[in-house]
């Protein structure tokens, strides 16, 4: 008869949740703050796949309609130092880091929106549309939203191609003694890809203070998570490469906080990276102002039943 | 807001909706950054060896003048981190081009485990950042199809991709090892392939002096520069500066040279 022992992962990994103290403990700055975001960010995004439907966008629309409370959460938690990049669905994240740096004291829904706000969206939204103001002179689109003063690295439209990228700013970070953290926002399709489990490794090996952020919203374009990889929690990747990882709520900004909170005092003091998984829901297909079930991969119902939830 | 936005970038036209059309960016815009212009050269010193009037010594090994220059520029630049397989390692990596470099420089002279495209891209996030001018080694060329989408997708892409304006001052150095007997996938040249991919330089030093020239043109640059060193060359030998000096080869002129005595 063999023997066995069980053997234990290096790295914790857990599920985070904001308890009713949680909620109470918040300071009801953050709290707005997050509010408004997640007002604007989905008015944008609508707005982008009306003039989408009108033939006006020349390019993608990856709407990130239903997934704002991943980056609000975690963008909330940061400095202006930090640094963050995305994907082709990004515009989300984008805004939430910019609009916390251009209101560093965060945004009053009951005050009419600062003009440097009606500036950083109309720039975005001139970037998406191709036009000489915007971010990347129009060159970028959609998929390239770069502003490095604010933190965003510049997104990225090859899956999981950002990603060693937002590793090697963590490594400056870490070289230079800065303090910040660079978070790498990809998804569900993302954390199946080379590159993304060969920067885990490395990222764990040299300790770099980069936080992966993966978006699990179910599905990549119509392939679910169920199909694609045998342990369909996400996070669970950490423990094979001895990073500390979370399972949170996506749709609970507050939540998102929390983990976003404890991830940046970990990297700060020199730990590593981590991992944060938040669940969230894409509303809309992969492109455009349809929704997924109008393609047959899921039904009405399952939309429903999310925007219900 | 979003609905007083849009309205100040789309008008209506004959019917129609479309973007008012002094907002697209001009036309000649369309190549704009695929490199830089090499502006960082502006007011550099250029030589060559059959000018220079400096004192030379001869008989220096070329595969010596590799791990020199790069320990010389180490020295006075702390912008400089190498990185690469087993380059931290066995005296200077797999060919001795890297040797004395760890010993010296622990904290910039990376060993990296075996990921191509992990540490290729982590190198041009690197370059990307402005602080930094990593100097990647690729054991064999071949292996940067490990990495292609970092080099070619990424790295290559990144200025023009966002605009133009934003540098990747990336050094890739790896060698041409044909003739070695290691059989089909470790005997690429690679600068067809770079030659025909958007963002890069090529540099193919043949003599020490020259490759001190180059390898400063290349740290100085600020687009990616592929600089290609041919094993057969590693232990030729040539002249090399008595003293520490900096200075460039131009990095758009090429140089036709002799082909050695068989």
């Amino acid at each position: 008869m063999p023997e066995y022992k069980h053997l234990k992962p290096l790295a914790p990994w857990r599920e985070i949740k904001a308890s009713r103290d949680d909620w109470a403990a918040l300071k009801p700055e953050l709290g707005t703050t997050m509010l408004t975001q997640m007002h604007l960010i989905p008015a944008f995004e609508e707005k982008v796949l009306e003039l989408a439907a009108q033939g006006l966008v020349h390019g993608p629309a990856h709407s990130a309609i239903g997934q704002e409370g991943g980056a609000v959460g975690s963008a909330i938690a940061m400095r202006p130092g930090d640094q963050v990049n995305g994907s082709h669905r990004a515009h989300h994240q984008f805004l939430a880091k910019a609009l916390c740096f251009v209101e560093q004291d965060g945004i009053d829904p009951n005050q009419p929106f600062s003009g440097e706000v009606r500036h950083l969206a109309k720039r975005t939204l001139a970037e998406i549309l191709g036009l000489a103001q915007g971010f990347c002179k129009g060159r970028g689109g959609s998929m390239h939203l770069r502003w490095p003063e604010a933190g965003n690295l510049g997104t990225n439209a090859i899956v999981g191609g950002g990603v060693p990228i937002a590793a090697g700013a963590a490594w400056v970070h870490r070289h230079l003694n800065t303090g910040n953290v660079v978070y790498t926002y990809f998804g569900d399709g993302a954390v199946n890809i080379g590159s993304v489990l060969e920067t885990m490794n490395i990222a764990a090996a040299w300790k770099l203070p980069i936080c992966f952020f993966i978006e699990n919203n179910g599905y990549a374009v119509s392939t679910t998570v169920a199909e694609s990889t045998a342990e369909i929690r996400l996070s669970s990747r950490g423990l094979a490469f001895g990073i500390s990882s979370f399972k949170v709520d996506g749709m609970d900004p507050i939540a998102v906080y929390l983990a976003s909170d404890e991830a940046n005092a970990h990297m700060r003091a020199g730990h590593g990276p981590t991992i944060i998984e938040a669940d969230v829901y894409r509303f809309y297909h992969q492109n455009g102002a349809l929704p997924g079930s109008a393609f047959g991969y899921r039904t009405k119902q399952e939309g429903g039943a999310m925007a219900r939830a | 807001m979003m609905d007083a936005i849009a309205s100040e970038l789309i008008e209506t036209s004959k019917g129609k909706r479309q973007i008012v059309p002094s907002l697209w960016p001009d036309e000649s815009f369309r190549d704009f950054g695929l490199r830089g212009n090499l502006e960082e050269f502006d007011d550099i010193r250029f030589e060559e060896e059959e000018t220079f009037g400096g004192q030379l010594k001869s008989g220096v090994k070329f595969v010596e003048t590799v791990a020199d220059v790069m320990d010389r520029r180490m020295a006075t630049d702390p912008r400089i981190v190498v990185m690469g397989e087993d380059i931290h390692r066995l005296k200077g990596g797999t060919n001795g081009a890297t040797r004395g470099l760890a010993r010296k420089y622990p904290d910039r002279c990376l060993g990296t485990p075996i990921c191509e495209n992990a540490f290729t891209g982590l190198a041009g996030g690197m370059a990307a950042d402005g602080r930094i001018r990593p100097v990647i080694e690729f054991m064999y060329p071949d292996f940067m199809w490990v990495a292609a989408d970092q080099i070619f997708n990424q790295i290559g892409k990144a200025r023009h991709m966002f605009g133009g304006e934003n540098a990747m001052p990336l050094v890739l150095r790896t060698k041409v090892a044909m003739g070695t007997g290691y059989g089909s996938q470790h005997s690429m040249d690679p600068a067809g392939i770079f030659a025909t991919a958007p963002g890069s330089r090529i540099v193919a030093p043949s003599t020490p002096f020259d490759y001190v020239g180059l390898i400063n043109s290349a740290l100085l640059c600020n687009d990616p520069v592929l600089v290609l060193e041919h094993v057969d060359l590693y232990n030729s030998t040539g002249s090399a500066l008595q003293k520490t000096l900096i200075f460039t080869f131009r990095l758009v002129r090429p140089k036709s040279c002799e082909p050695a005595a068989a």
